[in-house]
């Protein structure tokens, strides 16, 4: 069959997309529910689709291991119990977690989770607890009375554990082994405030990434990310008022209280999310001063600290990546 | 015709696709409901001329949405947290507004020229 030059220009094109479509990439959301909060993970590949399906029961099956709120949960069961027998995830983050809360001295500790039941945060049914109870909440933390030895955890008397302030975390980082796993060399995954990029947008381009504003709904700047992960603590997540004192929802092991902080907001920016998510909420406690000094120590992340008297502070690894137009002091390594 | 002439149509042909594309709605201004995974319905903003109110009713009780010209917000909520409330007005490429307990997302479809996600 001999085709007509007209019948050519005019279906040459649309023959042209399809094949361009049919072997290009395409990028994908899906938004879920899980670990209290909202989860949307975008991702660019060929087989978006069936990636972000895995990613979603991914997520579902560490919910159903990770969480302090659903019942029948296996850390559920652990508290229940005190002791027990835990899957490979729960045992590597009980690990990770434990060495994390020695890394901070304390300020990030899991076995919290009894305080947070005490001050209502669990159940919405807020409430402040009495010194005498506060003092008989702060013997039962303490994450050295943890003992993990490979799947068998024992929990010390009374002690309860929540990993809400890091699940999250570890959520992200096996979301992104999955996704490199298969190749995906673009995605972009937001559990709740915990965000981490693969590489960079399908463009080329940086992931644009807003570090919210505790005192509006704006920004207070937005950091140019690509492979790596950013998260945030804030007093402002959650918090309730009684008699007029407001009470935030990120508790100082140390008190059993919130944390009386310098600090509205922690925003760490590093290559692994766990450590992150651990992260923000220890230097949240250790406030301003001990933060910087914590950060120093370490070198191998960087911050971006929103003080309760509206001061931005950037660390200054991150001077050229992060836009504002707030006036920011640049923290450098030297004192 | 010579062959300027088929080189020409199969240009106007292409610019002829280009257009449609570039022309077709972009959903820039366009919001998405959710509740419980479901999508309830999609809102364009910029074409909201007057305020009104949507209903969501669930268990115990119900969230009311605000719909303005080029906003929308959740209203009231029968939940303890309030967070949705407190939440305000939905920004461009700004976290979505979140129900927990009910499980409702207000969040735009696509956005542009702002972020693409947000750490708070």
């Amino acid at each position: 069959m001999k085709l007509s030059k007209p019948l050519i220009s005019l279906l040459a094109p649309g023959i042209l997309c399809l094949a361009l479509s049919a072997c290009g990439e395409s990028s994908e959301s899906v938004s879920f529910f899980a670990m209290d909060t909202c989860m949307t993970v975008t991702v660019t590949a060929r087989d978006a689709d069936e990636a972000l399906a895995l990613c979603e029961s991914r997520v579902n099956e560490l919910e159903q291991r990770l969480s302090v709120t659903l019942e029948g949960s296996e850390l559920a069961r652990l508290n229940s119990a005190g002791s027990g027998t835990v899957s490979d995830d729960t045992a590597r983050l009980l690990s990770e977690a434990l060495a994390l809360c020695a890394e901070t001295g304390g300020c990030f500790d899991i076995s919290v989770s009894p305080a947070v039941a005490a001050w209502g945060f669990y159940t919405d049914e807020y409430r402040v607890p009495d010194e005498s109870e506060l003092a008989a909440l702060r013997s039962r933390i303490d994450y050295r009375g943890v003992h993990i030895d490979g799947s068998s955890v024992t929990l010390g008397t009374g002690q309860r554990l929540d990993l809400g302030g890091i699940a999250k975390g570890y959520a992200s980082e096996e979301l992104r082994s999955l996704l490199q796993e298969r190749g995906v060399d673009s995605a972009l995954i937001v559990l709740g405030g915990s965000v981490e990029a693969i590489g960079s947008k399908p463009n080329g381009e940086s992931w644009r990434i807003g570090v919210q504003d505790p005192n509006s709904g704006g920004y207070l700047g937005v950091y140019r990310l690509s492979d790596g992960c950013m998260v945030t603590s804030g007093d402002y997540q959650r918090s309730f008022e009684r008699d007029g004192i407001r009470y935030h929802h990120i508790l100082d092991p140390r008190t059993a209280a919130p944390a009386k902080s310098d600090l509205r907001s922690v925003t760490v920016v590093c290559d692994n999310a766990l450590r992150a998510d651990a992260y923000s909420t220890a230097l949240f406690v250790m406030g301003s001063r001990r933060a910087l000094d914590f950060w120093r120590q370490q070198g191998d992340f960087e911050l971006i600290l929103y003080t309760a008297d509206g001061r931005l502070l950037l660390t200054e690894g991150l001077s050229e990546g992060f836009s504002t137009e707030l006036p920011a002091e640049v923290i450098s390594h030297e004192q | 015709m010579s062959n300027k002439r088929w080189a020409l149509l199969f240009a106007l042909v292409i610019l002829l696709c280009a257009a449609v594309t570039l022309l077709l709605p972009s959903g820039g201004s366009t919001v998405g409901i959710w509740q419980r995974g479901e999508l309830l319905c999609t809102i364009d903003l910029a074409a909201v001329t007057e305020p009104y109110t949507l209903r969501i009713p669930y268990e115990g009780g119900e969230s009311i949405v605000c719909v303005e010209p080029g906003s929308i917000c959740i209203q009231s909520a029968d939940c303890k947290s309030q967070t949705c409330v407190r939440h305000g007005r939905l920004r461009p490429g700004g976290t979505p507004i979140v129900c927990l307990p009910e499980r409702i997302v207000i969040r735009y479809l696509r956005t542009e020229g702002g972020v693409d996600a947000v750490t708070g």
